[in-house]
């Protein structure tokens, strides 16, 4: 819950106004930007001065268009669904019975999905909501011990056993008879939760590769702000990817992910890249 | 439509709700086309799939063009800018013309999707060894890029732009927006330090900016 965001740290932000310009920053440091360009009119001005070098820059290869290039765009387009707008945030009160829907919708506009709604989301920032984490007002139920099953897919030689014993978890999950699926905002992503079997699974398509080196780590954020370290992953090279943790669902109040070491963290030492609310998060 | 509001402090785009782009007076070419532009934007973030087709016609090419000058296969090239476009049609809503030009809108997600394309294609390592410290900039595939040129006016601005920077700002902006490398990629294979690769990205863009004469 705490985030530094200052000092020498924005220093270096400052110094990343042109490289964030070109795309000449990594997954971390671009996430990292954006949340202090959100806080400083100074980096907004000059990333807007220079805008239009960058424009010239990239206009400057057209090139003629592959033979069949608009038809199939065209084709793709008729249908592919459009994103509505960002708005700016209001307060995170969902009190919908639909739990399918996508109370994510604000999380949405603030995290990190696909590198797309990133490189649009600069344009829009000025609607954006800050992200946070997550932190349910309310009853606590603070002593809630979460076991949790974590899978890496970084041994190859484990890859396939690994995959089945996973795939045997989220069949478990999802075909449970209380199972509730809602977004998350990770690539194309949802995560199912159910309460009979105290598990929840993540899972998605087109998700960004996180930076080098680094991993996906699923985190459970208790009623009172309590973050429990769930499993980490990478996903495929197609952007697929799993995950399930263990828990007793009534206590969960969200389910965040964060960019952390591949071995995982036993804190957030990230902002969350995605954060997805429960509904009916009522402690018991 | 509250990220089209009015209140942009462009003061180049007219608001033009419901108003076709061909009502667009003529008057300055690049101020008109960026206008028009921007009207489609606005009309294709409400579905208009006629208004998304024109947009196609204006920036496909600079589009397909970037896209190959960054992955340098026309195939990869081709798949790069149909995402792209298909993204421009998804994400028209949330364009703001507070942020820039449609067109730079347009390029920025076209520029990310090859360079994620590029990034994900070959470990960094493999890049760095094969733009290493000696070869910073690879003049070959440059001409044979722009020999497929339409826009040679453009480029020409551009190439002129270049000139005037140093050759180590331009290699620097060579190996960061045209190869993908970031910036601290790029402090590797020119042996530089981290500071020095993100001033010379700096100043190169500034440099060139005031060299195209384009102030914001």
């Amino acid at each position: 819950m705490t985030t530094e965001r200052h000092g020498t740290q924005d220093a270096n932000l400052h110094s990343l106004v042109a490289a964030y310009a070109i795309d000449a920053v990594d997954e971390t440091e671009r996430r990292n930007f954006e949340l202090h360009l959100d806080d400083c009119g100074d980096c907004r001005s000059e990333l807007l001065s220079l805008a239009s070098a960058v424009e010239e820059l990239g206009a400057a290869q057209t090139a003629a268009i592959p033979k069949g290039l608009k038809a199939d765009v065209m084709a793709e387009v008729a249908r592919t669904a459009q994103l509505p707008p960002v708005v700016p945030a209001t307060a995170s009160t969902h009190a919908g019975p639909t739990p399918a829907s996508a109370p994510t919708r604000d999380w949405a506009a603030a995290s990190g999905d696909t590198p797309d709604e990133l490189a649009s989301r600069r344009h829009g920032r000025a609607h954006r909501a800050r992200r946070t984490w997550f932190a349910a007002a309310g009853a606590a139920a603070a002593a809630v011990v979460v076991a949790v099953v974590g899978v890496t897919w970084a041994d190859a030689r484990a890859q396939h056993a690994a995959d089945l014993a996973l795939e045997k978890d989220v069949m478990m999950v999802t075909s449970a008879p209380d199972a509730t699926s809602m977004d998350l905002e990770l690539g194309a992503g949802h995560v199912v939760t159910s309460a009979r079997m105290e598990s929840l699974a993540v899972m998605g398509a087109n998700a960004p590769m996180p930076e080098d080196g680094m991993a996906y780590q699923v985190w459970l954020v208790m009623a009172d702000g309590t973050k429990v370290a769930g499993p980490t992953f990478v996903p495929h090279d197609d952007g697929e990817y799993m995950a399930v943790a263990e828990g007793v669902m009534t206590d969960v109040a969200a389910v965040a992910v964060t960019v952390e070491p591949p071995s995982g963290s036993d804190a957030p030492t990230s902002e969350p890249v995605c954060v997805t609310e429960m509904p009916g998060k009522t402690a018991t | 439509m509250s990220v089209m509001s009015s209140e942009d402090g462009t003061g180049t785009a007219p608001h033009l709700r419901a108003v076709s782009s061909s009502m667009v007076p003529a008057s300055h070419d690049h101020t008109d086309s960026a206008a028009a532009l921007a009207a489609l934007v606005e009309r294709t973030a409400r579905g208009d799939e006629e208004a998304f087709s024109a947009l196609h016609d204006l920036v496909a090419g600079a589009v397909f063009g970037l896209a190959l000058r960054i992955v340098r296969d026309r195939d990869l090239a081709r798949d790069v800018a149909q995402e792209a476009l298909v993204e421009v049609w998804r994400q028209a809503a949330r364009f703001d013309t507070k942020s820039g030009t449609a067109r730079s809108w347009i390029l920025t997600i076209t520029h990310r999707r090859a360079v994620d394309r590029v990034r994900s294609e070959q470990a960094h390592t493999d890049r760095l060894y094969a733009h290493g410290v000696a070869t910073p900039v690879d003049h070959g595939d440059q001409d044979e890029v722009i020999d497929r040129m339409h826009g040679e006016w453009q480029a020409a601005r551009v190439r002129s732009g270049l000139t005037a920077l140093t050759e180590r700002q331009r290699e620097a902006l060579e190996l960061t927006y045209f190869k993908g490398f970031t910036h601290r990629e790029a402090a590797a294979a020119l042996d530089i330090p981290l500071g020095t690769a993100k001033a010379r990205i700096r100043d190169g863009l500034i440099k060139l900016r005031d060299a195209l004469g384009v102030d914001q």
